[in-house]
C-alpha cells in the first residue's frame, strides 16, 4: 500500500502479526525487564521467565476469543456493541489514555537510553522528537508498513541475539546460577509479578491490529501465535539465564541496561569486540516497532471512538502529544524505577487483560457478535453533487 | 518567551495546514479533531516550557492503583 490509497491502512498476514508480536514483545523488554525480575527472583530469574510464557498464551487467547466473535472489529468498535454507546466510549477512553501513556514510557526509555549510552550531550527532547518522527511516518503508512518492516527487523533481531548468545558462552560461570530454588518456587513466581504487565498485558494492542488479518490467513493465527509466543517466551529465558550466568546477580541488579552491560564483555581473542552497539541497533529496531504499533493502536480507537473517517489526520497530534510526555512522565529515575517494578503491572492487568475479560464475558452471557466489517473505508467517499449545483453549473 | 511565541506560530500554521489538508479531501470532522488534540499537544509543551507545576500521569495510575498494588508489592518484598 502506498500512502496515496485512501484512507484504510491495508491488510497483513498471520506471519507477519506474529512477527509483529515477536518484536513488541522483545521491544523495550529486553534491555530494561531482566534488571527488574532479576531483582525479585535473584539467580532464579530465567524460571520466572519460563513460567511466564503459558500467561502470555492465556492473556492473548482472550484477544482471540474476542477476534472470533467480532472478526473485522477493533475494541474500540465491539465495546460499543457490548457495553452499549457511551460506555463502550469511556472503555475505549481508558485504551486510549493507556496506549498514551504506553507510548510515552516507551519513547522515555529510548531517549533515557541514548542519552546515558550513546548521546550523552544531546538534550532529551531532540532525542525523543527525532525519534517521533521517524514513528508519525510509519503510523501515516499503515499497519502494513509497520508490519514489512517488523520482517525485516525480525530476522536482524534473531541474527543478532544468536550471535551475542553464541558469543558469550566462554563468559558464563555456572556458579552464578546456583544455587538453585533456594527459596523454594516463591522466588520465581514472584518474579513473574513485573513481567505480567512489562510486556504481556500491553499485547493488547493486538485487539486494534486482528481485524487487518487477510481472511484467508485467519486459519493460520492461532498457531502462528503461539510460535511467537514461544520464540519470545525463549529468547526471555536465554537473555535471563546469561545475565545471571555472565554478571551474577549483584551486577545484573545494579546495571540499568544489564543486556548492553553484558555485551560489553564479548572478547573472542582480542578479534570480537565491542559489540554492544549491535545490541543497541537492536534495540532501538524492536523499540521502534513496539512504539510504532503504540501509536498506531492509539490513533485507530481513538478516531473509532470520535467514528472518524480516517486515522490519520490525528497521527501528527498524537505524535507531538508523545513527546512531552515522555519528558513528565517520570520525576527521575528513582521513579521509573519504581513506577515500573510495582505499579505499571496492576494497571496493564486491569487495562490489558480484565477489561477484555470482562467484555468477552458480558458478550458470551447475552451472546453478542458481530461479522460487520468496521475497518476504515478503502477510499474517501466524495460528497454527491446535488441536482441543483449541478443545474447551477450547467447555467 | 521566545520559544512559547515559536511553539504558537507553529500550532497556528500546522492548523492552517491540517484544515486546508482535510478540507481538500472532504474530511471537516477529521480536521476539526486534530486541529484541536493539535492545540491540546502544543498546551503541553508550553506549560512544560512555562515550568508549570504538572503532576506526572504516572502519578494518578499510582494513586488509582494503590489498592491493588501495595499489598502485592507488600508479599513480594516481604520474603
Amino acid at each position: 500500500m502506498t500512502k496515496g490509497t485512501g484512507a484504510a491502512n491495508g491488510t497483513i498476514t498471520s506471519g507477519q502479526l506474529s512477527k509483529l508480536l515477536f518484536l513488541f514483545s522483545i521491544g523495550s523488554a529486553a534491555l530494561l525487564l531482566p534488571t527488574a525480575v532479576v531483582s525479585i527472583a535473584k539467580q532464579d530469574s530465567w524460571i520466572s521467565m519460563l513460567l511466564v510464557i503459558p500467561f502470555h498464551y492465556a492473556f492473548i487467547y482472550i484477544y482471540l476469543l474476542l477476534h472470533k466473535r467480532f472478526p473485522k472489529m477493533t475494541l474500540a468498535q465491539y465495546a460499543e456493541k457490548i457495553a452499549g454507546v457511551w460506555l463502550g466510549k469511556a472503555v475505549t477512553l481508558t485504551f486510549v489514555f493507556f496506549f498514551a501513556l504506553l507510548g510515552g514510557l516507551v519513547l522515555n526509555n529510548v531517549t533515557d537510553f541514548l542519552s546515558k549510552s550513546v548521546l550523552p550531550q544531546t538534550p532529551d527532547w531532540f532525542i525523543g522528537g527525532t525519534f517521533m518522527i521517524s514513528i508519525a511516518y510509519a503510523v501515516f503508512l499503515g499497519v502494513e508498513t509497520i508490519a514489512r518492516t517488523g520482517e525485516i527487523l525480525f530476522a536482524w533481531t534473531l541474527f543478532i541475539i544468536g550471535l551475542i548468545s553464541f558469543t558469550l558462552i566462554n563468559q558464563m560461570h555456572a556458579d552464578n546460577l546456583l544455587p538453585m530454588l533456594y527459596n523454594g518456587w516463591s522466588g520465581p513466581v514472584k518474579g513473574i509479578y513485573p513481567v505480567l504487565g512489562f510486556p504481556l498485558a500491553e499485547c493488547v494492542f493486538l485487539t486494534a491490529i486482528l481485524p487487518m488479518i487477510k481472511d484467508e490467513e485467519r486459519t493460520k493465527l492461532k498457531r502462528m501465535i503461539g510460535w511467537s509466543v514461544l520464540l519470545s517466551g525463549g529468547v526471555g529465558v536465554i537473555i535471563s539465564f546469561l545475565i545471571v550466568s555472565v554478571l551474577g546477580v549483584e551486577e545484573a541488579m545494579r546495571s540499568p541496561f544489564s543486556v548492553y552491560e553484558m555485551a560489553k564483555s564479548i572478547n573472542i581473542e582480542e578479534i570480537l569486540v565491542r559489540v554492544e552497539i549491535l545490541v543497541a541497533m537492536v534495540w532501538i529496531g524492536t523499540v521502534f516497532t513496539k512504539l510504532a504499533i503504540t501509536v498506531y493502536s492509539l490513533v485507530v480507537m481513538l478516531s473509532q471512538m470520535l467514528k472518524l473517517r480516517t486515522y490519520r489526520s490525528l497521527v501528527f497530534p498524537m505524535c507531538l502529544l508523545i513527546v512531552p510526555l515522555s519528558l513528565i512522565v517520570y520525576r527521575n529515575s528513582i521513579h521509573a524505577g519504581t513506577f515500573a517494578l510495582e505499579v505499571w503491572s496492576v494497571y496493564a492487568v486491569l487495562q490489558g487483560v480484565i477489561l477484555p475479560l470482562s467484555l468477552l464475558a458480558v458478550a458470551r452471557l447475552f451472546d453478542k457478535k458481530s461479522a460487520e466489517d468496521g475497518r476504515f473505508p478503502e477510499k474517501t467517499p466524495k460528497t454527491p453533487v446535488s441536482a441543483g449545483e449541478t443545474a447551477d453549473k450547467q447555467g | 518567551m521566545g520559544p512559547i511565541i515559536a511553539c504558537v506560530l507553529f500550532a497556528g500554521a500546522m492548523s492552517i495546514l491540517l484544515w486546508h489538508q482535510n478540507k481538500k479531501r472532504q474530511q471537516i470532522k477529521e480536521g476539526v479533531w486534530a486541529i484541536v488534540f493539535l492545540w491540546g499537544a502544543i498546551a503541553v509543551i508550553v506549560a512544560k516550557l512555562l515550568h508549570l507545576p504538572m503532576s506526572p500521569p504516572t502519578d494518578w495510575v499510582a494513586a488509582i492503583t494503590a489498592p491493588l498494588y501495595k499489598p502485592i508489592v507488600a508479599w513480594i518484598k516481604g520474603g
